[in-house]
């Protein structure tokens, strides 16, 4: 599988300390990291550049995460999002994973197990892109296959 | 759509001659075990469309069998039924990539619709 090259990762996240840690690592570890404090700044974002990643606290600011989820996807469909949760449920899990969550984070956590994490994510980005472009190769080619037939 | 053929994985024999005589009832080819070795064998031996296993089971539990679906069957949807849930078992099940967690007590005809979309999404 070829690597991705656009590395770009969202945090969205209204804790500082959580985010200056975050962004820390991350940049460190050789991604390119823009932040949001809340779901509008985050969506407004989202509409500016193809993120591949995006870690998005459970608890974010302004309008509920499911919403966002679905407004996110609706705009990138490839990212993969990762859920930060301070207090997660059971119920919470399953509907994170059921809204086309990748992953899920449980804090407080050590900033350098996140690789796993990522590595996860990145992979899963590169399958949605892959079904994308497959998609829309067979969107192309049907008048021609309708003409054959 | 035609007879779906779904495995479920129990080690309760209540729970697994309700759900047999539930799909049977609605046509579909059902084949019953009582753990994940058992199943394993039946996966083997014939075309299964979906895995229904439940999550605490002796000689294999489910998060193992679906570990082994997943690698032999990677396109197999599993779904999860669980007595017992806890955020470390969905967050293992779901990272998975299982078609989806499911909490016992269940509505079965919400079990039935969840199976059944999922046997039609794997063949879309």
């Amino acid at each position: 599988m070829s690597e991705l090259i656009n590395k770009n990762i969202l945090i969205a996240d209204n804790d500082e300390l959580i985010v200056r840690n975050l962004k820390e690592f991350l940049i460190n570890s050789g991604y390119k990291i823009d932040t949001a404090e809340n779901c509008i700044e985050l969506i407004t974002k989202v509409k500016k550049k193809q993120y591949r990643i995006i870690i998005l606290d459970y608890y974010l600011k302004e309008s509920g995460v499911y919403n966002v989820l679905d407004e996110l996807y609706d705009i990138n469909s490839t990212a993969a999002v990762i859920m930060m949760f301070s207090d997660p449920s059971v119920d919470r899990v399953i509907a994170a994973f059921r809204k086309g969550v990748t992953d899920i984070i449980v804090k407080p956590f050590n900033v350098s197990e996140l690789n796993a994490n990522l590595e996860t994510a990145f992979k899963q980005c590169k399958r949605n892109i892959d079904f994308q472009v497959f998609s829309r190769k067979i969107k192309k080619d049907e008048p021609a296959l309708i003409e054959k037939v | 759509m035609n007879q779906p053929s779904i495995l479920v994985v129990d080690d309760e024999l209540l729970i697994r001659d309700l759900l047999y005589d539930f799909f049977n009832e609605h046509g579909w080819d059902i084949s019953i075990a009582e753990n994940g070795e058992k199943a394993l064998e039946i996966l083997g031996s014939k075309k299964i469309d979906l895995v229904l296993t439940d999550l605490k089971m002796p000689v294999m539990d489910g998060l193992d069998l679906t570990s082994h679906v997943k690698r032999d069957y990677p396109d197999m949807p599993v779904v999860i039924m669980t007595g017992y849930p806890s955020v470390d078992s969905a967050v293992s099940a779901l990272r998975q990539k299982v078609a989806d967690y499911i909490i016992k007590p269940f509505n079965i005809n919400h079990l039935y619709k969840t199976i059944e979309k999922k046997i039609k999404d794997k063949k879309d």
